[in-house]
């Protein structure tokens, strides 16, 4: 898309295409917020959500109805709903997963890897003995991203993936371990007690 | 936008947590992008993308399937710094302009002189040019999707654009003959 781009413009585009670099936190926080503002809005008075979602829903209509669009097969449930738990400040890691079925103390962390060459991913960690239970991971449909969710004890775990049966990788959204006990890459994740 | 975008967003949509934690950390670096040059304050940036991305997950539920992620995201982190901007205006800025030693282990590269210029440039633009500007020339929209976006007309985007080059062109000419 440069058909309109002068040299000068071209060089002011230069300067600031740069990406700025991303804290490792940052998507556990956006997840964290979420979290929070869904709590929020559920512990609202019974009276008072009706009155927020009646008023959301007349300024949506509204909205549409004034660009002439109404998208009558949008699904009425929000994502808000779906039973969610936060597990706290994992760097990196998005921490937050159905609650159901844990064991007192455990909390639900959900292990995301983005590859599009991968066939196969294992989450292996000191949680499942290094790999002598296999944890594998799911594909999200369409995407090139596995994921799984785990439940583990509070605290500090240390894990890494596995990639086609073979390849010991280090998870590239969370801190290394310093120490490598294998000699292979190792990522930290902190749980939080809920 | 990418069949995988697309697939992305689809899961996000059916309450895919997985599938939004991906999302986010592929749009997150180029939202900050934006949100900084459009704000100027990496703080004020960083909580305006935040808050898109609170919004976001929260309005996926009313995301047309099929319909283009990109300009529907930015229209969302754009109405965002313009609520910050306004925040921002209530306060006083402080700039200081004398007295100030310059580091002499640290010469100024040329390179880092014209990113101040280009950016001192971009932030007296008024808000609505320099985000036509800045989606146009740095995000890579068409203007169709600016125009959609930014809620105005294709011809306003164009003007908008043009403007914005223009102002930048003034202001910055003297500058880079000088580099």
């Amino acid at each position: 898309m440069t058909d309109d781009r002068d040299p000068l413009t071209a060089r002011v585009r230069e300067s600031l295409l740069p990406l700025p670099s991303v804290r490792p936190t940052a998507l556990a926080e956006v997840l964290a917020r979420i979290d929070a503002h869904d709590t929020r809005r559920r512990s609202l008075p019974f009276s008072r959500r009706w009155a927020t979602a009646l008023l959301a829903a007349a300024a949506v209509v509204l909205g549409f109805v004034g660009r002439g669009v109404f998208d009558a097969s949008a699904p009425s449930a929000s994502i808000a709903t779906v039973p969610s738990a936060t597990a706290g400040s994992a760097s990196g890691v998005t921490t937050a997963a159905r609650s159901a079925g844990l064991s007192p103390g455990m909390v639900p962390v959900q292990f995301v890897y983005d590859d599009a060459s991968a066939n196969t991913v294992q989450v292996v960690g000191d949680f499942n003995g290094w790999g002598r239970e296999v944890v594998a991971m799911s594909r999200v449909e369409g995407s090139s991203a596995w994921t799984v969710v785990l439940p583990l004890m509070p605290g500090r775990h240390l894990y890494a993936f596995v990639v086609n049966d073979t390849q010991w990788v280090a998870d590239p959204r969370a801190p290394r371990h310093s120490d490598r006990d294998f000699g292979k890459p190792e990522s930290v994740v902190m749980v939080e007690a809920r | 936008m990418t069949p995988e975008t697309s697939a992305l967003v689809g899961a996000a949509r059916r309450g895919d947590r997985a599938a939004f934690a991906v999302l986010v950390e592929r749009y997150y670096p180029r939202a900050l992008r934006f949100a900084s040059r459009m704000l100027g304050d990496p703080l004020d940036a960083e909580e305006a993308v935040q808050d898109a991305w609170v919004r976001v997950h929260g309005a996926l539920p009313r995301f047309v399937d099929g319909a283009a992620f990109e300009p529907w995201f930015f229209r969302i982190l754009a109405n965002r710094c313009r609520t910050s901007s306004g925040k921002r205006a209530r306060y006083v800025t402080v700039v200081v302009t004398a007295d100030v030693v310059p580091d002499s282990a640290a010469p100024v590269a040329p390179d880092d002189s014209w990113r101040d210029e280009v950016q001192r440039a971009l932030a007296q633009l008024p808000a609505e040019q320099r985000e036509a500007f800045l989606l146009r020339h740095v995000e890579d929209l068409s203007y169709e999707e600016i125009a959609e976006a930014t809620g105005i007309g294709l011809s306003a985007a164009r003007m908008r654009v043009k403007r914005a080059c223009d102002a930048l062109r003034l202001q910055l000419t003297e500058t880079a003959a000088n580099d």
